[in-house]
């Protein structure tokens, strides 16, 4: 059975999670992307702590999700890849904050 | 699992752009030439100066030495936080004391002697927008700009000087030789911290 045809109908904000923005390291990326108009590739590197080939991946897999728009450049003959947030990009953000903080407040209070 | 902070992740950024000092070693500089210009009276030039020059200096400084070391970043007009409320707040604050202090030495009076004691203003003022910076971003050095300038107002309006304009001058200076250590501090600190990556290993993507 899918994650997405639960039985329990309790369960299902969770089954709705967006997978693609859950994992934690595109998680980062998108939160710095959420807060800022637009970096390079050394920036997100130095900030969400991923390495080349990682950040690399992941970035790869939000632009075909069309979270992120991603733009190469020469300054002085050097690249530089600079990424920014599209609104369906800020829009999945935004959602995925939303579904999360409901289904952890829907939790009981175990303390 | 916490909440995302954003709010707190775009002060750290803005924290992050500030940490090279370049901005304040600019803003020092320009402080400094307020104070020695003023002398000779040629306000309106400087602030033009400053006007159209700020940006693309501190850009062409960054592009040389920041962007290299710890990335390009264009930052959002977001949350001020509590800075507009400062900068507002130390503004009327430092209008009545400057009304105050008139009244109390009989300024009024003698209407050719106000400018004397405009120090007071602007050094409650600027400390109020700085002691605002510093709680919206946490760089101390900001603390120590409000300091100096709350204390260097009165200092500079009391001391004697021989030109009409020399006491908002001598403030300007002191302000902008604070900020001018502040940022050669903070620059040679970012330097030593983030050395440059070798090369080719900038930006590789594909």
């Amino acid at each position: 059975m899918s994650p997405t045809e639960t039985g329990n109908t309790d369960l299902q904000p969770i089954a709705d999670i967006d997978r693609l923005v859950h994992e934690p390291a595109r998680l980062m990326i998108l939160a710095v992307l959420y807060v800022v108009e637009r970096a390079d590739f050394v920036f997100l590197m130095r900030q969400t702590g991923l390495t080349r080939g990682n950040l690399s991946s992941h970035m790869s897999k939000l632009e075909a999700a069309g979270y992120i728009d991603i733009q190469k450049e020469f300054v002085e003959k050097i690249p530089r890849t600079l990424l920014r947030l599209t609104d369906s990009g800020r829009e999945a953000f935004q959602a995925y904050r939303q579904d999360m903080l409901q289904v952890l407040e829907d939790l009981p209070d175990q303390s | 699992m916490e909440e995302i902070d954003l709010k707190q992740l775009e002060r750290n950024l803005f924290r992050d752009y500030l940490q090279d000092g370049l901005a304040d070693l600019i803003v020092g500089a320009y402080f400094m030439l307020i104070g020695l210009l003023l002398r000779v009276g040629t306000v309106a030039v400087v602030i033009a100066l400053f006007v159209v020059f700020f940006a693309p200096l501190l850009q062409g400084l960054k592009k040389r030495f920041t962007y290299p070391r710890t990335g390009y970043v264009e930052l959002r007009e977001g949350d001020p936080g509590p800075l507009p409320w400062f900068i507002l707040g130390s503004l009327i604050l430092g209008l009545i004391a400057l009304a105050v202090v008139l009244i109390a030495v009989g300024v009024i009076a003698q209407p050719g002697q106000w400018y004397r004691w405009m120090p007071i203003w602007i050094g409650i003022w600027f400390a109020g927008m700085f002691l605002g910076l510093g709680l919206r971003i946490g760089l101390v050095r900001y603390y120590v700009v409000a300091g100096v300038a709350l204390v260097f107002g009165p200092i500079a309006a009391l001391l004697p000087q021989p030109g009409k304009l020399d006491n908002i001058g001598l403030f300007f200076a002191a302000v902008g030789i604070v900020m001018l250590a502040g940022g050669v501090f903070a620059f040679v600190r970012f330097l030593h911290k983030y050395p440059l990556p070798a090369e080719g290993a900038a930006d590789v993507t594909d």
